[in-house]
């Protein structure tokens, strides 16, 4: 393998890593923005997402592709419940309420754990090995259409956020949710919103993993401390730093995938934060 | 006793102060005005070493104090007092005193002292009879003559108080002013004072020095600051036709 | 005055009596003994591991997610000390030692971090050392390591040195909540900035609380290592070990002595009692008693022991009061 393809070879790897950081990371940083909620819950709805994903694909014979349509729908689902049962709660504890997610985070985790068992699974995509050609270049289809959906889905999300009226108001909130109760915004109804939005984004973004790469009920660890790495790095709330945050560290992921075995690669996002928390500790684009 | 000089600090590209020079003398009360958003609290944040400085050097009892931890310049002997009060809410009122007590002085004595010295200055600002209901359950007025008794427990040599008259009624700013005086008079304690409520703080100090925009506008006593063209137009902007 | 002295003595006499029966119950024999001593062997081992989340995360309130990086440490400090051919108790306090000893540059880099950031660091941690364990051989691989037999592999062995350790554990979260320190720990947990600006040196006061924390967990993963023989990266270095800790603290009641007992006892029996017939529903359940404590009584389970008047009563409004003026 000469040089311009192994670099090409770790960019759209990088790229492919960066999409789903940014997928799972943009959920969890809105909920920040907007809720002033750290949801230490937000991986396992990823994870839930994987098997919803793999029952639609087992069970009912969906191809996966199509499969994440009813997927989201079915996070969206359970985003709405969770708000009307568990989060609209836990809006005004303070920072006790980390306490509530981590119990969610538990609850989730093994009802799975209950369900499917602890043995890694993954969602049969039907694409096996098969290579799309870029030019010159080539690369596994199934990782390049799903960092095609994963980034697909941020750019509608942030064009959502930046034209939509609702778009709008949940911005609008997230800067002070005083002042836009006072303009008349229902500030509830926005937080269910961005729950909503939330959940359902990790949810799809989980379903793209299982695709790639198996997945476990207690998986979901790896890529919480990966998607809080991106949003701190980021400045927790800000989008722009997501995205930017997300590049860094799925092409840091990459980069460093050439010296290290792939056991320890998620290392790489860990160490990487400790860091730029030592130096920074408000992160690279905090909004403070 | 504190020098300040040349002092900047930048947040981003906004400049909150900018270049400012001034001194305290031991045993002066000075006060420090200026309209809101001046940087009048962020020069309080830089002196106590909560924020780092942008540029400048600060010199406390002739020490260099630009590198040091905000602990020690407490030890030092600089203390403060917030604009909006911060008392330990899970704490006890006399716990709240004797904590500054045990940790604030070089060399404290036992808990028994320490509770002694918190009751001797509950007592001063009018707290006694609270010592042992938890902080949380006092109100704003008990809650800024705590911070006070509390920054007093370090046993500091000056005193920097943030807005501490905001809100209160006549009767209590008599109070404060009196006690801010037996302050300096009793207890040795230098006073740099910022406030908004001029007719209390032009009668109770020695000094004032005026920021706008982050930057000294002037400095002297009272009358002259008060009568000052520049300071009546950072408050009250530029007469029409000027 | 009298009233709380009796109400002492009252808590003394029962401690007495909870103690005693305590240490009879592997002599005198009783219907159920084994399955009482298997879930008090555990409550104890997580009395250990909650309490120690409970100095920092009770009393200062940083609410670390990864206690199970010195759990698992400590586990494996031990094993690999045994395995050197020291006797049990040796191993485990060299253990305990060693890693309150490595807990001082991770307070270093935890500490620079405040809330989430502070949590999310500890999490990392624990998970960088899950992985790291797993992947090189010679600290474990992911097959894990077995320890010798010890005295402390018997039932009733590790059932006496837990019940010792719990009790020790207790009077170490006292005393160190009754000290100065633990003022100021209280204090920080309230707000950090204005403990500096009294002279409180918030980050050594962090991390010599880390450093016993730290010892206190790497005990209890010893023990639990000292018990079971067997230890494995993906268990012992596991984030349920964390949010266990959290939990034992939460549930019995946060900042309290007696707390992470009370919370220990009734994860240790819903893992017993559970786990036989479907394993990791006493998670499921553990999650759900959490959630509904958490809402119901926000200062956990000790809150129905105490008195009534010990729970947070009204927000009183007084007037300040003045003296008249001198002149």
């Amino acid at each position: 393998m000469d040089y311009s393809t192994l670099a090409m070879q770790l960019f759209l790897t990088g790229i492919f890593l960066s999409s789903l950081y940014i997928l799972v990371t943009f959920g969890l940083t809105m909920i920040f923005g907007v809720m002033e909620i750290v949801n230490f819950a937000h991986a396992s709805f990823a994870i839930l997402g994987g098997y919803a994903c793999l029952l639609a694909v087992t069970s009912l014979g969906m191809d996966p592709f199509v499969a994440l349509v009813p997927v989201v729908a079915f996070m969206a689902l359970v985003g709405w419940l969770t708000f009307e049962f568990f989060a609209r709660y836990t809006l005004d504890v303070g920072d006790a309420h980390v306490v509530h997610y981590y119990a969610l985070l538990l609850i989730i985790s093994n009802v799975l754990a209950l369900i499917f068992g602890l043995d890694y699974k993954f969602v049969p995509s039907g694409l096996g090995y098969s290579q799309i050609e870029l030019g010159p270049f080539k690369y596994p289809l199934l990782k390049f259409l799903v960092a095609i959906i994963s980034l697909a889905t941020v750019a509608g999300l942030s064009l959502y956020l930046k034209k939509s009226v609702i778009g709008k108001k949940i911005r609008a909130v997230s800067q002070s949710k005083e002042s836009a109760e006072i303009m008349g915004i229902d500030s509830l109804k926005i937080r269910r919103i961005t729950w909503i939005i939330g959940v359902s984004s990790a949810g799809l973004m989980g379903a793209l993993v299982g695709l790639v790469n198996p997945f476990s009920p207690y998986a979901g660890t790896t890529y919480l401390i990966v998607a809080f790495s991106v949003a701190i790095l980021g400045g927790m709330g800000s989008l722009f730093g997501t995205i930017v945050a997300g590049f860094i560290i799925g092409m840091t992921e990459s980069l460093f995938s050439l010296f290290l075995p792939s056991q320890i690669s998620p290392v790489v996002a860990f160490v990487f934060i400790i860091g730029v928390l030592m130096v920074k500790p408000e992160g690279l684009f905090s909004r403070a | 006793m504190l020098e300040v000089k040349q002092v900047s600090k930048y947040f981003g590209g906004v400049q909150a102060v900018e270049n400012v020079s001034l001194a305290v003398e031991e045993g002066e009360i000075v006060g420090l005005i200026g309209p809101n958003g001046s940087g009048k609290t962020t020069l309080f944040n830089l002196i106590t070493r909560i924020y780092p400085l942008t540029a400048g050097d600060i010199y406390f009892k002739g020490k260099l104090i630009n590198k040091m931890s905000p602990s020690d310049v407490c030890h030092l002997g600089i203390s403060r007092t917030h604009q909006i009060p911060r008392p330990f809410h899970s704490l006890s009122v006399r716990q709240n005193v004797s904590l500054a007590y045990l940790y604030g002085r070089k060399n404290p004595g036992d808990r028994a002292e320490a509770n002694s010295e918190a009751e001797r200055l509950l007592e001063l600002v009018g707290l006694k009879d609270f010592a042992q209901i938890p902080a949380s359950q006092l109100n704003d007025v008990q809650c800024k003559v705590l911070e006070l008794a509390r920054s007093l427990a370090t046993d500091p040599k000056l005193l920097l108080l943030d807005e501490i008259l905001a809100g209160l009624n006549p009767g209590e700013l008599t109070f404060f002013q009196e006690l801010i005086l037996k302050i300096r008079s009793e207890l040795k304690i230098t006073v740099f004072w910022c406030e908004h409520i001029m007719r209390v703080l032009m009668k109770t100090v020695d000094r004032v020095v005026c920021l706008d925009y982050g930057r000294k506008v002037c400095e002297g006593s009272p009358s002259v600051v008060a009568n000052n063209p520049e300071v009546i137009e950072c408050y009250l902007g530029k007469a029409a036709g000027e | 005055m009298q009233a709380i002295n009796q109400g002492n003595k009252k808590t003394v006499i029962v401690l007495g009596i909870l103690t005693l029966a305590a240490l009879a119950l592997p002599i005198v024999g009783i219907p159920y003994q084994e399955y009482a001593m298997s879930v008090l062997t555990f409550a104890f081992i997580y009395t250990l591991l909650g309490q120690s989340w409970n100095l920092l995360g009770g009393l200062a309130k940083q609410f670390s997610l990864g206690h199970a990086a010195f759990f698992g440490l400590g586990a494996f400090a031990t094993a690999a000390c045994s395995s050197l051919g020291m006797p049990a108790l040796i191993s485990l306090a060299v253990g305990g030692v060693a890693v309150a000893v490595f807990s001082l540059p991770i307070g270093l880099i935890c500490f620079s971090a405040r809330g989430p950031y502070f949590t999310i660091i500890t999490l990392a941690i624990a998970e960088i050392l899950r992985i790291v364990f797993l992947w090189r051989p010679e600290l474990s691989g992911s097959e894990g390591i077995l320890l010798p037999p010890s005295i402390f592999s018997t039932r009733i062995g590790i059932y006496y040195l837990t019940l010792g350790l719990t009790a020790a554990s207790i009077f170490t979260f006292r005393w160190m909540a009754r000290s100065k320190q633990g003022l100021a720990l209280v204090a920080i947990g309230d707000d950090e900035d204005a403990c500096s600006e009294i002279g409180i040196k918030v980050k050594y006061i962090k991390s010599s609380t880390l450093l016993v924390s730290a010892g206190m967990a790497a005990v209890a993963g010893g023990c639990y290592g000292l018990f079971t023989q067997y230890l494995s990266p993906n268990d012992v270095f596991s984030i349920n070990y964390s949010l266990e800790a959290i939990f034992i603290s939460t549930i019995g009641g946060i900042g309290s002595a007696f707390g992470p007992l009370v919370g220990a006892l009734l994860v240790s029996l819903l893992e017993e009692t559970l786990n036989p017939l479907v394993p990791g529903a006493h998670l499921l359940v553990l999650g759900a008693i959490l959630i509904t404590i958490m809402f119901l009584l926000p200062k956990g389970l000790v809150t129905l022991f105490k008195k009534s008047d010990d729970k947070q009563g009204p927000r009183m409004q007084i007037k300040i009061k003045r003296r008249q003026p001198a002149a």
